[in-house]
């Protein structure tokens, strides 16, 4: 012991494990004694959980910061020529840090909830706060004992290892903590559904309180995968941004399910239905969540993400997950038959039945991904034989499950939920389905021109039309039906503009959900081009030869060699043009981290609106010539810009409080809500 | 009992539990297993030929020189850090089996420079028995060869029916040419 | 850096005489090397294909391919050499064969059968009667309900 600030982390960190154990002993105590006023203790407990992490978290960073070497951690993962930028973010750079960091936002999450809702679940408390504190208590055993990033070397070294070069790099700094928001996000409405089970009720009110949680994890989750793709993109040098991955598919297993509940969830709230089906979903995405957890640290499977592999560890996290996933499936099996549902009558042809079918695919592509993934293992151990499962199974299996979802878009939001006395009629609906058949061979034929030829490339390119179409049209029918609402004898336009601003700010779930979906189509349209239409096209060139690539004609000027604060590389710069027009100058480069004896690539990359050029430096020759490899990907950036949209809509969905007009209860009721947050 | 939940039927619990109760136990039992390793494809399959020049000399080797004996073919290189670890088990083997008629031991200096290969082995000690040259290592990737070292085992066949993938031990070398030493004595 | 100043441009354009270079386009081997090399795995990378990996291995055997496509040897051919020598774990579609059998049909046949089931219990659902007191709305308050 000798002051260093990384052993007053390891004491918070201490302190924090007694804090959720005292947390669990008094909300159980609370139910067993019938005392709610214990129940003020356990909420306290839970609030200085994260203020003890916080400390522990900050200690770590700060001896990043300040270079300490006495802390093993930071010896393995920076030294002191990184840049400061890339030691504040390596906390989350391997994997005793990542743990630190899903258990920091554990804490948070776990006192938000139990803060925001301390007066309105008094029953659901207690149990809530015993999940997420038994949770707690589970990461901080893992940690303190077998994933420590507080233990010290004696004596010091002089100097520390390099980080991996792939990961100094901006997308590192927000990649994992966005993803990490969305994975631990899960856990409150899992403890809301694990609540929700022992006390054998799961009805609208559960949906509402969970709701603006699952929400938030999802925007979360979905920035943090789309970031990654990003990320991959520009930095790892081989023109794509998903490689299905095992670590990748343990990313979207999640993202599948809690889409699938985020959806299921509405004809809870609305109807009363699938108690039991939601609370199996919310199960599921958590479990999932933990065992992409698993899977990365593991060593059970290969992917160029995971951490370094260790058994031991392996053991914990499955013998950890195996008692989560015991518990959760084991309380569904033996108490779903307690979450009353009433009778009621249902239709085809209905938003629920819409949002079914949307659960049903959005699951078997989840299935499929986790078959997939999982495959090589089981043939392991069953057969011993080795096999491969990559793209190219995952592209012509999983694709069409998402592509009937991205169709499923366009009809459930215009079909209404089911209503006795005015059922919807085929006829109706065919009428409001005309235009968007028609739009989808509209975007069929544009694809044909194009030159795809793919098939799943052209059912994607229909759907995408149908669904664009059909959602365009029903924002700008409910756009006209409020402008005649309004009759205000204004000029037209005017009239429509302030229809849609009401429309917008007063039913913000709807709308956002609207945007939401549009941000997906758009992101759907920049996949499509760029998965169907790219080129890729590998060139040995000489100082002053040309390479034409779609309307550019890319001319090679050379390269020279240059230096970075921790590598040498090699640079070789392009001149683009276009019909004769000289452009940009893109540098492309290879760049050698002597510390980690690692090469890496710098793509070089001109992003337009409608398409990116992507050069990548290869080996060069004997003869002063170089390898070069081009990408032209087409409408790539639709992809974030559809994402950036996506995240609009949902904080324009999430804006909206509980209940604003009118409140529709199981039994179909209307009532008047109250107008609390 | 509302109808809903009789969908839920007692089968469809007691499947789903059964089901995630073997996925749990598949993935405990992929923690103890690399992922890495790849078995080979070729086990019982006809060994493909190869013709190489000799590291010692100029002469050259080729696998049916050895015909109708128990062979074993070792992939190793002077880059190769395990093969440092193997290379006195395969020296000691080498001379076990020098006087044994129907077994044959060939080396495999695998994607490597001469010299740097010489230097090796007068570091370490001379095999025993001859190596092949394969600089490019074409006839590593002839036997499915993807890191080194591995020891292949041949039958008089012509057939594979071993391969050990990193250091071999001597016992293992022992146990492959078993049913060798039965025929012989 | 992807981007200069336009300063750094307009230099570089003055001095922008270097000779009168080719214009290039890939050749066609390359073009099917990219295809095959697509579709084998880098048997000591992370499930990077042949195409994609800078491995030492995946190099020659790349250079192996160009051997092959200069020789005339067919795509699958060349496939089923490597096939041959590192088992179906290079090829990086599964094959439809009795080893990836489950994969292929289990995805469907989930579907067909959530489907099925889907049809059943709706079915049976919408024969059940209705609560007695049941409130009408009119089709707008239903489209601009909250979802």
């Amino acid at each position: 012991m000798n002051g260093n600030p990384i052993e007053f982390g390891l004491c918070a960190s201490v302190l924090a494990l007694g804090c959720a154990i005292f947390a669990v002993f008094f909300a159980f105590s609370s139910l067993k004694l019938n005392r709610p006023a214990l129940m003020v203790s356990a909420r306290q407990a839970m609030y200085m959980m994260p203020l003890l992490i916080t400390f522990s978290c900050f200690t770590i960073i700060w001896s990043f910061v300040n270079l300490d070497f006495s802390v093993a951690y930071v010896v393995q993962n920076s030294n002191s020529k990184l840049p400061m930028i890339y030691r504040l973010s390596a906390l989350w750079g391997a994997h005793e840090g990542s743990l630190m960091l899903w258990l920091w936002f554990l804490v948070i999450y776990s006192a938000l909830a139990t803060y925001i809702h301390r007066f309105s679940h008094p029953q659901s408390m207690p149990y809530i706060i015993i999940t997420l504190a038994l949770l707690q208590i589970g990461f901080l055993v893992f940690i303190l004992f077998l994933s420590s990033p507080f233990t010290e070397l004696v004596p010091p070294p002089l100097e520390g290892r390099e980080l991996n070069p792939l990961l100094q790099d901006p997308g590192l700094i927000f990649h994992p903590p966005l993803l990490y928001l969305g994975y631990v996000g899960f856990s409150v409405p899992y403890a809301f559904a694990i609540a929700a089970l022992i006390r054998g009720q799961a009805d609208g009110e559960w949906a509402k309180a969970t709701r603006k949680w699952t929400l938030f994890a999802w925007i979360a989750l979905t920035s943090g995968i789309l970031l990654g793709g990003y990320w991959a993109y520009y930095e790892l040098g081989w023109g794509g941004y998903w490689a299905w991955d095992a670590v990748e598919n343990a990313s979207l297993m999640p993202w599948f399910t809690g889409t699938a509940f985020l959806h299921s969830i509405l004809v809870l709230e609305r109807r009363g239905l699938f108690a039991t089906w939601n609370i199996f979903l919310v199960l599921v995405t958590f479990c999932l969540s933990l065992l992409g957890t698993f899977l990365v640290r593991s060593g059970v499977l290969t992917s160029v993400h995971a951490f370094a592999t260790d058994p031991s560890r392996g053991v914990y996290i499955l013998g950890f997950l195996s008692l989560v996933m015991i518990v959760s499936f084991g309380l569904l099996v033996f108490r779903s038959n307690r979450l009353y549902t009433p009778p009621q009558q249902q239709s085809f042809l209905s938003r629920e039945s819409i949002l079914l079918l949307n659960n049903i695919f959005l699951l078997c592509a989840a299935g499929t991904v986790f078959l997939g993934t999982l495959y090589p293992l089981i043939a392991e151990v069953i057969t011993g034989a080795k096999v491969t499962v990559a793209a190219p199974y995952f592209n012509s299996v999983v694709l069409p499950f998402m592509i009937i979802v991205i169709f499923l878009m366009g009809i459930g939001p215009v079909i209404p939920w089911y209503n006795a006395r005015r059922q919807a009629s085929a006829y109706l609906l065919r009428k409001q389905f005309l235009y968007p058949v028609l739009c989808s061979l509209l975007f069929i034929a544009v694809g044909i021109g194009f030159g795809i030829r793919d098939m799943i490339g052209l059912f994607a390119l229909s759907a995408v039309g149908f669904s664009l179409c059909s959602t365009l049209l029903d924002i700008f029918k409910d756009i006209k039906n409020r402008a005649q609402i309004e009759q205000t004898g204004k000029t037209v336009p005017r009239s429509y503009l302030k229809s849609f601003w009401h429309l917008l700010t007063w039913n913000r779930r709807r709308y956002g959900a609207m945007i939401v979906h549009i941000g997906v189509l758009i992101a759907a349209l920049g996949m499509i081009a760029s998965g169907t239409l790219n080129q890729v096209n590998t060139v040995t060139m000489a100082p002053g030869d040309r390479f034409q690539s779609g309307a550019y004609v890319l001319t090679f000027k050379g390269i020279e060699g240059v230096k970075g604060p921790n590598y040498s590389a090699r640079r070789a710069s392009f001149l683009i043009s276009q019909q004769g027009h000289p452009l940009d100058i893109i540098t492309a480069e290879r760049r050698s981290y002597p510390r980690g004896n690692m090469v890496t690539t710098e793509a070089g990359i001109r992003s337009g609106f409608f398409e990116d050029l992507y050069i990548v430096l290869g080996q060069e020759t004997k003869n002063d010539k170089a390898i070069i490899r081009f990408y032209y990907n087409p409408l790539i950036n639709w992809i974030w810009f559809g994402w950036m949209i996506l995240v609009a809509g949902s904080l324009l969905a999430f804006s909206q409080g509980r209940s604003q007009k009118v409140v529709f209860t199981n039994d179909g009721r209307v009532s008047e809500g109250a107008l609390s947050p | 009992m509302t109808p809903l939940s009789s969908f839920y039927s007692p089968l469809l619990k007691s499947v789903g539990l059964a089901a995630m109760l073997a996925l749990l136990f598949m993935l405990y039992i992929g923690l103890w297993r690399d992922p890495s390793h790849i078995p080979s494809a070729q086990i019982g399959h006809m060994a493909q030929t190869f013709n190489l020049s000799k590291l010692s000399d100029d002469n050259f080797i080729a696998l049916e020189d050895y015909k109708g004996k128990w062979v074993m073919l070792n992939f190793w290189a002077s880059w190769c850090g395990a093969c440092r670890t193997e290379h006195a088990t395969l020296v000691q083997a080498g001379k076990d089996f020098a006087n044994t008629p129907n077994i044959a031991l060939i080396g495999i200096n695998y994607k490597d420079q001469k010299e740097k290969a010489l230097r090796f082995l007068k570091r370490l000690g001379a095999f025993p028995y001859p190596s092949g040259q394969d600089p490019r290592g074409r006839t590593g990737i002839d036997y499915g060869v993807y890191g080194l070292p591995e020891t292949y085992f041949i039958n008089p066949e012509g057939k594979i029916f071993f391969r050990h993938v990193g250091a071999i031990k001597l016992e293992q070398i022992k146990k492959a040419f078993a049913p060798a030493l039965k025929g012989a004595s | 850096m992807r981007f200069l100043s336009a300063f750094l441009l307009c230099t570089l354009m003055l001095i922008n005489c270097v000779g009168a270079g080719e214009l290039l386009n890939e050749a066609p081997n390359d073009t099917r090397l990219k295809i095959i090399a697509s579709q084998l795995r880098c048997p000591v990378c992370q499930g990077e294909s042949l195409f994609d990996s800078h491995a030492a291995l995946a190099k020659e055997m790349k250079l192996i391919i160009r051997e092959k496509i200069a020789n005339g040897v067919s795509d699958q051919d060349i496939l089923d050499f490597f096939q041959q020598r590192y088992g179906n774990y290079v090829l990086m579609r599964p094959a439809f064969n009795s080893t990836y059998a489950l994969l292929w049909i289990a995805p469907f046949a989930f579907m067909f059968l959530a489907i099925i089931i889907f049809i059943i219990k709706w079915r049976s659902h919408s024969q059940t009667p209705l609560p007695a007191d049941h409130q009408q709305q009119s089709p707008e308050q239903q489209q601009n309900s909250p979802n």
